[in-house]
């Protein structure tokens, strides 16, 4: 039997999967607009491209590899546009001179109680995400759609593994800070 | 491996190393290095766990069940495909 699908088939995909695909979406570029933006060139992708739809994968399985691509494709080209580049803020300094955690930065055990706070540290992750210099941001959401290996990510964005892993490492650092920052603030309370 | 050389490795390239570990394997005396220098720099052992707990909070993201008004925008996107016919 022939790969494919019909177009009410389809418009019932749309139901079935449009709120799972955008709430994935959502969490992964900085505004709500692009979000639905992107889940709504996936659905026009796979429209097109439904020849290749086989019948054994699962729809939701198929769409979703195809959003990932498209969210990609958003977070390339955002890398890519020279005007973000220039836009570095002036970091903290993380580490002193010789290499040791500088005061006042130094990483301290969070004392989770559990999974209850996972809904508390995601938000927090949101938050510092949006704060993340944009080729950053970008770097970090490549690596963890997980749908090309790094070496095809340092490819597509036109750097060496080295660079891309010293940017991960340095959203991290920034990204832990952050995080940290507002856990003290709220425990304070 | 000596004491000497372990504390050798700074914090700032243990935490380069834990993120590189994330690519690929080090090489095996690096990541011997690094899991040394996280058992006797606490600040370092608190990063690794930190990183990591990131990067599951990173892929988990969007996984609730949080309702979502989609009605709109699944006209829209219905209407976006019927016109691409």
């Amino acid at each position: 039997m022939g790969g494919g699908v019909g177009k009410r088939e389809f418009d019932d995909w749309v139901h079935a999967h449009t709120a799972d695909l955008l709430r994935y979406t959502k969490a992964r570029v900085r505004e709500e607009a692009i979000a639905e933006d992107l889940v709504q060139l996936a659905f026009i992708a796979a429209w097109e491209g439904r020849e290749k739809f086989a019948q054994q994968s699962s729809p939701r399985t198929w769409l979703f590899s195809i959003l990932k691509n498209k969210i990609a494709d958003h977070w390339r080209k955002a890398y890519r546009d020279p005007v973000v580049h220039g836009l570095e803020p002036m970091d903290a300094d993380f580490f002193a001179g010789d290499g040791h955690w500088a005061p006042g930065h130094i990483p301290q055990e969070w004392g989770l109680d559990g999974p209850d706070q996972d809904e508390q540290l995601q938000r927090f992750l949101a938050d510092c995400l949006q704060q993340l210099p944009v080729h950053w941001r970008a770097a970090v959401e490549m690596k963890f759609l997980n749908e090309k290996d790094a070496g095809a990510i340092c490819q597509e964005l036109g750097i060496t593994a080295t660079n891309y892993w010293q940017q991960i490492h340095r959203a991290k650092v920034r990204l832990r800070e952050c995080i940290s920052t507002k856990m003290n603030k709220n425990h304070r309370r | 491996m000596g004491l000497m050389q372990t504390l050798l490795l700074s914090c700032r390239k243990a935490a380069e190393l834990t993120e590189r570990q994330s690519f690929a394997p080090l090489p095996a005396g690096q990541a011997v290095q690094l899991w040394l220098h996280a058992r006797i720099c606490a600040g370092c052992k608190a990063y690794q766990q930190q990183s990591k707990l990131i990067d599951s909070l990173l892929e988990q993201r969007g996984d609730t069940t949080v309702p979502l008004p989609t009605g709109p925008l699944e006209e829209r996107i219905i209407a976006a495909v019927d016109s691409n016919k």
